[in-house]
């Protein structure tokens, strides 16, 4: 029973949807090499440091395999936390399996094993490539391979144990954030911001490898000497691994280790175990009484409602508060950090290119601000998609289809443009970007969203279709991905032949406006027939 | 859209020169080369309660779902109160309400929140509003503050009343039920029963899908049965008193007792 209950685990945590098999295998394999590639490169970054750190110190590499591998350890808490918090606390989930003879213990156990699997494969593809490669590199015995195997599903068990412990504050605080979409709204923008900084972080961090052709420019020895006083600390990864590799205090550091698992694991499982008869039986869900005032009913002008609805779906709709608002707010904030940093590698690193390419950075920091607002507005631009299953509502209102799918786009158009407005301000105020690559960023980045949002709703129709092939939403990514690439080649082609200035953003400006005149073309008919023709329940 | 003012309960005077209220003509619809509507006809008297019954799967749905304009048909005419609901769909839309089968709101607003969005779409004028907006949550039961909350935190039943007030809140002529009765506790059930009979005792019609049979034969004037695509029985609940008992026989007849 316990392993038919993990075998629906997988079902309902599956997402994709084939239509044949082969797009499975096809699926499958794009998957393979994804995670090829990524060992490849995980391992070479960490050689690549690897070796400069031995410069500096003997213990250095010791001290960098337990730091990579303690960052790795609490991503996969933090990863693990997001699936026990899903597989315990699905709502719908319960709803069918709490009904059925089935004890709550193989229900949990079920859940458990599945977990654990997820974070033993995990770990076997992030974790054992490291210590492979650290064994290679100091050439251990065998031994020490054999753990690098083991090693995932020993501290996956630490890691369920951890994130059960913290599982239930976890759910705690999700409902409260899902109840407050202002403070959501707070804490997304927050994260955003952070993540900001980390990119920026990383980006100068490439900046400085690049100056020095290798990782040493941001790695000297009071680094790794830091570092070796930070994993001391670093319980009890370090405490194994001493005495895994050294042999010393071996019996102490497993005592720990298998010690805190057991802790963790005793008061992970009983938590969780507790609180999920309780927040599942026992009706946490009810929500306590609101006691707002009541405010006077009204009726509003139907366009008003209209605009009022869109903008309630794109601020008090969670899936979109950090896929779009936050990031749209963080806009002018994401670009002026990005560029500013590019402008520093391409004058320090790729100055002798200015001869060939002589609008090189202008080009670059253009293309930079079309791809941060085709990816972001292309989170927004599928606005049939956005009402979900509330399609039916916009059909059966008897309000004009053009009227609607005009007030759809009103308001993505005009946030994204808003964004845009300010991030470009922000950027030639500060000098980062001139006068020209102002009003030319303006001018196409106006026409992306623009295309992206017209474009995504005909194709969100379209994919609505009762008798389509093949769905086209991917067109959507496409389009913002590729359309700042193609401009940036145009640009290059222009600036290599050495065509002036002006006549370069002219003639981009004027290739960008012609292509949206056949997405106008019979506009008012393709919007009216598609939104007759598409279904509801896709 | 121009909306009239009147009270849901009451007569309308519009209406007085109708004979049928909804009229499916010779109705086709297939998915890919699934036939499931095939030559569909039937005319719901005005001021009738309709049932249109049938084991699932069958078309039921789709049929209400051609009728409120949610899907294109192949061929066929549909007429709501002597008008096409192709050729003057917004029309046609604004004469009906409907509840389906599954609750579908915006959950991100409260239910006040909601009702003010249909009431807009509809064109309501605020006093007509205010009016059916406090008879309605009188008779389903629904708190000034369970309406201020998101309807996202609603039990089912509760979302099922939401649909079930947003569908009358701006005096449609023709109301259609798909499935209503799922969800609801069996105070609502009773009101709901009383609302149907009321609904129609004024020249508006009812026109109701269920698998709850006792709640077909106990509102229903007449009922039609589909099978295969088309309507295979067509009962006259008032002319033959006998079958509102036996409604259940005649159905598991139809589909050769239980599968």
């Amino acid at each position: 029973m316990v392993f038919d209950l993990v075998r629906k685990e997988r079902y309902l945590n599956n997402t994709s949807n084939y239509k044949h098999s082969y797009e499975k295998y096809l699926m499958w394999l794009f998957k393979f090499i994804g995670i090829a590639l990524f060992i490849t490169l995980e391992c070479f970054i960490y050689l690549s440091l690897n070796k400069k750190i031995d410069e500096y110190s003997e213990y250095g590499i010791f001290d960098f395999l337990v730091f990579f591998l303690f960052i790795i350890f609490i991503i996969s808490i933090i990863n693990s936390l997001f699936i026990s918090r899903k597989l315990l606390f699905n709502r719908l989930d319960n709803e069918v399996i709490l009904p059925l003879p089935i004890s709550s213990g193989e229900i949990i156990y079920s859940k458990l094993f599945y977990l654990y699997f997820n974070e033993v494969l995990l770990n076997l593809c992030i974790s054992t490539p490291l210590l492979i490669c650290f064994g290679a590199t100091n050439t251990l015995i065998p031994y020490f391979y054999v753990f690098s195997i083991i090693y995932p599903f020993l501290i996956s068990l630490l890691i369920i144990g951890i994130s059960l412990t913290f599982v239930v504050p976890f759910e705690y605080l999700y409902n409260f954030l899902k109840k407050h979409d202002l403070v959501q709204f707070v804490i997304s923008s927050i994260l955003v911001i952070l993540l900001c900084f980390i990119y920026k972080y990383l980006l100068d961090f490439f900046l400085a490898s690049l100056n020095d052709s290798s990782f040493g420019g941001v790695l000297s020895s009071e680094l790794v000497n830091a570092l070796h006083k930070v994993v001391t600390y670093l319980v009890p990864l370090n405490n194994i691994f001493i005495a895994i590799i050294n042999k010393e205090n071996v019996m102490s550091a497993w005592l720990i280790f298998f010690g805190l698992i057991l802790v963790f694991g005793l008061i992970g499982i009983n938590l969780s175990t507790y609180f999920y008869n309780k927040m599942n039986k026992l009706d946490f869900y009810q929500i306590k009484e609101n006691k707002k005032n009541n405010r006077d009913l009204k009726v509003y002008n139907i366009n008003k409602a209209l605009i009022k609805k869109e903008f309630t779906l794109l601020f008090k709709d969670s899936s979109y508060i950090f896929s779009y608002t936050a990031l749209l707010i963080m806009m002018p904030f994401l670009s002026y950090i990005v560029i500013s940093s590019l402008n520093a590698i391409i004058y320090d690193n790729l100055r002798v290119f200015s001869g060939l390419f002589p609008e090189l950075t202008n080009g670059l920091s253009l293309t930079l601000i079309l791809l941060f607002i085709g990816v972001i507005n292309a989170n927004a631009s599928l606005s049939i998609s956005r009402e979900n299953k509330c399609i039916e509502i916009i059909k059966y209102i008897p309000v004009k289809p053009i009227k609607q799918i005009i007030f759809k786009l009103i308001a993505p158009i005009s946030l994204s443009s808003i964004s845009l407005i300010i991030s470009l301000i922000i950027l030639v105020s500060t000098g980062v970007i001139n006068y020209y690559i102002f009003i030319v960023s303006l001018i196409i980045g106006l026409v992306m969203i623009i295309f992206s949002n017209v474009g995504g709703v005909l194709i969100d129709m379209h994919d609505r279709l009762s008798n389509i092939k093949h769905k086209l939403s991917y067109l959507n990514n496409l389009f913002s991905l590729g359309f700042p690439f193609i401009i940036l080649l145009i640009h290059f082609l222009l600036s290599f032949i050495k065509a002036p200035v002006w006549a370069i953003y002219l003639i981009i400006s004027i290739l960008s406006l012609v292509i949206l005149i056949p997405l106008f073309i019979n506009i008012n008919k393709r919007i009216e027939k598609l939104f007759r023709l598409m279904e509801v329940n896709i | 859209m121009e909306y009239k003012e009147n009270d849901i309960f009451n007569e309308v005077d519009e209406l007085k020169e109708i004979d049928y209220s909804l009229v499916i003509k010779d109705l086709y619809k297939s998915y890919g080369k699934k036939e499931v509507l095939r030559g569909l006809s039937l005319n719901v008297k005005k001021g009738e309660v309709f049932g249109f019954i049938g084991k699932n799967g069958i078309g039921k749905s789709t049929t209400i779902d051609c009728i409120v304009g949610l899907k294109d048909y192949d061929s066929g005419e549909i007429l709501i109160l002597n008008t096409d609901n192709k050729l003057n769909s917004l029309k046609t839309k604004s004469l009906i309400g409907y509840v389906p089968s599954e609750p579908v709101t915006y959950e991100m607003m409260s239910g006040n929140e909601y009702l003010e969005f249909i009431a807009s779409s509809y064109g309501m004028i605020e006093s007509s509003f205010r009016k059916n907006y406090n008879f309605l949550i009188n008779k389903f039961k629904m708190s000034p503050t369970d309406m201020n909350r998101k309807i996202r935190e609603y039990s089912h039943g509760m979302k099922q009343k939401v649909c079930l007030m947003a569908s009358l809140i701006h005096n449609p002529k023709l109301w259609i039920l798909d499935e209503p009765t799922v969800g609801l506790d069996i105070m609502v059930y009773e009101v709901l029963l009383k609302m149907i009979k009321e609904f129609a005792h004024n020249g508006r019609t009812v026109f109701i899908t269920s698998h709850n049979i006792d709640l077909v034969s106990k509102v229903c004037d007449r009922v039609a049965i589909i099978n295969e695509g088309r309507v295979i029985e067509l009962i006259d609940l008032n002319k033959e008193p006998l079958k509102r008992r036996d409604l259940s026989k005649i159905f598991f007849k139809i589909y050769g007792d239980i599968e």
